[in-house]
């Protein structure tokens, strides 16, 4: 069958441009091998790849390098499953220093993005886990964002415009290449967070910032999550708008330092005065300023959390509930007896009140418990406001969990734009409706 | 002109039982007020308005109307500049002015929820005493509405810096074409699937009506500077905004206005003391820590010197900067007074093609014998060429629509979009074709059936298709 999808595939990508068997497994998805893996070279050849697939009855799981096939991915059906990677797509398509807006391949790298606005002092402030190696396009489909966005905005305030083939193949172009722009009804921020549901990104025009002048992390160490919790909201509630405030946790029972980290960007004048602020927000003068190789590392260190291990949550409550965030963390810890520096790892976003939580050892033995523990997590955050999302986890785990929690009143709007978007059932809308039993 | 209400007695019975006597309006000269936004040009009379005050009497009255087929416009303050918020003969306007209280101040997370009728200018300055403040500025902001700038996705001078209101719209309580009630985004919670929040704000009323706001608050700067540079031409002005965003400055706020913006507005009661023989004038912004601004201003104040400024004037203290200002804040109101209406255009291009899309828009203007007068964001290339004119003359309503034509296509072919922040509404349907192709405007409408699988909020604004519920009694028809 493969064998057929690579002959059919073929007339529409250039050669070498699809593969099958054995060089397919590391683009598992769900932890199935896909039938067929693809790299179209442009945005005619996604909407041609994806004109192909509804002719086909395949299914197309849409990708950039890969990172985010995880469960929630995987589709439900039998049928043929065909990886839509835009890895091939990294060409900075148009790059304008003077307007701020550089429009890019949807396979082009955080990285390529960061040299070439680099050059011109300038840079894309996008800070999403794990790293830069992530693909503009994937970063934009999943909605990720790191720290920075407390200050310049999460993607969707960045994506100016996009390109995009949705589910029937017809390739839109929302947006556009100017900063403020409000014709008609706004696809680019329904695109940005679609998860690949509505369409496959394939370009993206953003909004880019004058490289600040000085960039400073300062740290703080803490003997528990908690006293972290007090220090970091001492700083976020101070007068001024902190660029990126996190706080990082190793171990909710206490048996390791946290730290919070706090990087303030501008000119040698503002960095100086706002770094003088954070410092006196605390009593003991505990604050310290990282040589820039060290704030690197701790920067990469905590946005890199995710990939430390099978099963990371996302909590969210409101900021001023952070310690209440650390504490219901603390009690799963509890229950799965997930004791000891580096079972669970936290690193919290202080602005935003998002808290990753990584569950390392331990998590992939006792699924049942897991996934209950998960659930009656999700109830208690769920009842006090907040949402608690799998960002990764073994397929089971998705299947019985779901990525989201339910979606009440909303659901008829989510099945009915996906159904706008992609009638068919093409892409991988299972990433919607996944939301765990009960 | 003034013709009987053609809402059907018992529909009108129905609504006063939920909105109450004083709560639905159906009187053809209280009406009148109705049937224009700030855009004056267009004029659509509703059938009635009605005024909930609370999100049930907003669902049940959506409801009455949806059961009967009759079309709903939401409405804020009317401040509007597409012609967004009319109503049409067959049409039941529902405003959200009632709706007007600050439901909760919450500095520990930075935000406030509000009813959709809040006045902008109001929020801030709630917030002011807790040292917090409501970032979008609208130049209507002592009038408009949150609610009324979620529809519209509103922007202002301080956009540059700060974003427009989606950035700061974090959670909506939305009525749909149902009367169903629901909930958007939150703060402090990840909302499941796709983003419906950041998709209905700038929905402009098609999608829902908005019942609850929350939104993000922002420290107060500690600190602002204000410069105003007087040029002798234009096209200097638009050098040293060049240089300034070219120095990795980031200013708050960097706005222009012309010459013949400046002689109107020195010529009228909100006359500001800039020089009446300038071409230019530029208002630069700073905020944010106090440390740093004094050295901005500086290099700021260089590039418009070495941009050919004759005069670059200072101010640090609220009221000196507000006198900076108004020639800037009273310009639309000044060009109002010169003629009987004003044609105030939206559109935004990228920055680096202002000089010769403005040079552009002198020549279509000195072709068709208009005087144009700008007043623009130029910090994000957003433009408001404003054309007073008279549309009781055809032949000048004639050559105020050609040369309205024209400009917009030259900002599209300069890469540029047809509105920036005011909406599309009634006003720009016609120039949608110039921006999207079929396939794009068949996704919107898509979206739109989405939300609103009825059709019935709001028809006959923003898409070209399909046609409006009621014919409207346009002036420039």
């Amino acid at each position: 069958m493969s064998a057929a999808m690579a002959a059919a595939l073929g007339r529409w990508v250039p050669s070498g441009s699809v593969v099958t068997g054995e060089a397919a497994e590391t683009w598992r998805v769900g932890g199935r091998r896909p039938d067929a893996v693809v790299f179209p070279t442009s945005g005619d050849q996604v909407a041609a790849v994806v004109a192909a697939a509804a002719d086909e009855g395949w299914r197309v799981v849409p990708a950039g390098g890969g990172g985010w096939l995880d469960g929630a991915s995987a589709p439900g059906t039998a049928g043929l499953t065909l990886v839509l990677s835009t890895r091939r797509m990294d060409r900075i398509l148009d790059y304008e220093p003077a307007d701020l807006t550089l429009t890019a391949e949807a396979g082009a790298t955080l990285a390529t993005i960061r040299s070439a606005a680099a050059r011109h002092g300038q840079w894309l402030p996008l800070d999403a886990p794990p790293d830069d190696e992530g693909t503009i396009g994937a970063t934009l489909a999943t909605a990720s964002s790191g720290p920075l966005a407390a200050a310049f905005g999460e993607p969707r305030d960045l994506a100016l415009g996009l390109g995009v083939v949705t589910g029937s193949g017809q390739a839109l172009s929302p947006g556009g290449r100017v900063v403020k722009n409000v014709a008609g009804f706004d696809l680019v921020r329904l695109m940005v967070g679609g998860w690949g549901v509505l369409g496959v990104v394939t370009e993206a025009t953003l909004r880019l910032f004058p490289r600040p002048e000085r960039d400073v992390t300062l740290l703080l160490r803490c003997r528990d999550g908690q006293r972290a919790a007090r220090a970091a909201r001492r700083v976020a509630l101070g007068s001024l708008t902190v660029p990126a405030l996190e706080l990082a946790d190793p171990s909710p029972t206490g048996d390791a330092d946290a730290i919070v980290s706090c990087r303030v960007l501008g000119s040698s004048s503002e960095v100086e005065a706002m770094a003088a602020s954070v410092e006196a927000t605390d009593p003991d003068r505990g604050w310290q300023r990282l040589p820039a190789e060290e704030a690197a590392e701790v920067r990469s260190a905590l946005r890199a959390v995710d990939t430390r291990g099978q099963v990371v949550l996302r909590l969210t409550l409101l900021p001023a509930l952070l310690g209440r965030a650390l504490a219901l963390v603390g009690e799963l810890a509890g229950r799965l007896g997930l004791e000891g520096a580096g079972a669970v790892e936290t690193v919290a976003d202080v602005t935003t009140g998002r808290v990753r939580v990584v569950l390392r050892s331990g998590s992939s033995g006792r699924h049942v418990d897991l996934a209950e523990a998960i659930r009656d997590l999700r109830d208690v955050v769920e009842g006090e406001g907040g949402s608690l999302t799998l960002t990764r986890a073994p397929a089971a785990l998705f299947a019985d969990v779901g990525r989201w929690g339910p979606p009440g009143s909303v659901r008829r709007l989510i099945d009915d734009v996906r159904s706008a978007f992609d009638p068919d059932g093409l892409l991988p809308w299972e990433r919607f409706s996944a939301e765990g039993r009960r | 002109m003034i013709q009987p209400s053609r809402l059907s007695a018992g529909l009108g019975q129905r609504l006063r039982k939920v909105v109450g006597e004083d709560g639905l309006i159906t009187d053809p000269n209280r009406l009148l007020v109705y049937e224009s936004d700030g855009l004056t040009i267009h004029r659509w009379s509703p059938a009635a308005v009605a005024l909930p005050t609370s999100t049930a009497q907003v669902a049940e009255v959506v409801r009455l109307l949806a059961g009967e087929g009759v079309a709903v416009v939401p409405r804020g303050a009317g401040t509007g500049l597409s012609g967004g918020a009319l109503g049409g003969d067959a049409a039941v306007v529902v405003a959200t002015t009632r709706m007007n209280r600050i439901l909760e101040l919450d500095p520990d997370n930075l935000r406030a929820v509000v009813q959709p009728g809040v006045v902008n200018a109001h929020l801030t300055q709630a917030a002011r005493p807790l040292g917090l403040h409501y970032a979008p500025d609208p130049s209507s902001q002592s009038a408009c509405t949150i609610g009324g700038n979620v529809a519209e996705n509103s922007g202002g001078p301080h956009c540059l810096k700060y974003g427009v209101t989606s950035r700061y719209v974090s959670g909506l309580e939305v009525v749909l074409s149902d009367g169903s009630v629901v909930s958007l985004g939150g703060m402090g919670r990840e909302a499941p699937g796709p983003d419906l929040l950041g998709a209905f704000v700038g929905s402009e009323g098609c999608y829902g009506i908005a019942t609850e706001i929350e939104v993000r608050l922002l420290p107060l700067p500690g600190g602002v500077r204000t410069l105003l540079a007087i040029f002798d031409a234009l096209e200097d002005a638009g050098r040293a905004v060049t240089r300034i965003i070219g120095q990795g400055l980031l200013p708050a706020a960097l706005e222009i206005i012309d010459g013949p913006t400046i002689r109107a507005v020195e010529s009228s009661t909100f006359a500001a003391g800039y020089p009446t023989d300038a071409g230019a004038a530029l208002v630069v912004e700073f905020d944010g820590v106090e440390a740093g601004l004094d050295e901005s201003a500086l290099q700021a104040e260089a590039c418009c010197v070495e941009a050919g400024a004759r005069e670059v004037r200072h101010a640090r203290e609220p009221e000196t900067r507000a006198a900076l200002w108004r020639g800037r804040k009273k310009a639309i109101g000044a060009l109002g007074r010169l003629a009987p209406d004003l044609l105030v255009q939206d559109a935004t291009v990228p920055r680096t093609r202002l000089p010769e899309v403005l040079a552009r828009i002198s020549e279509v203007g000195a072709r068709y014998g208009l005087t144009i007068a700008n007043v623009f964001h130029a910090g994000d290339g957003n433009l408001h060429p404003n054309i007073p004119f008279d549309r009781r003359d055809p032949d000048q309503l004639d050559r105020v629509e050609r040369a309205s034509a024209e400009i917009m296509k030259a900002c599209v072919d300069a890469g540029g979009t047809i509105t920036g922040e005011h909406g599309v509404g009634v006003d720009k349907m016609k120039y949608m074709g110039l921006v999207f192709d079929a396939p794009m405007l068949e996704a919107m409408e898509a979206v739109r059936r989405v939300f609103d699988p009825s059709g019935l909020f709001n028809p006959g604004k923003v898409l070209p298709v399909p046609a409006p519920a009621a014919v409207p009694t346009e002036v420039s028809g």
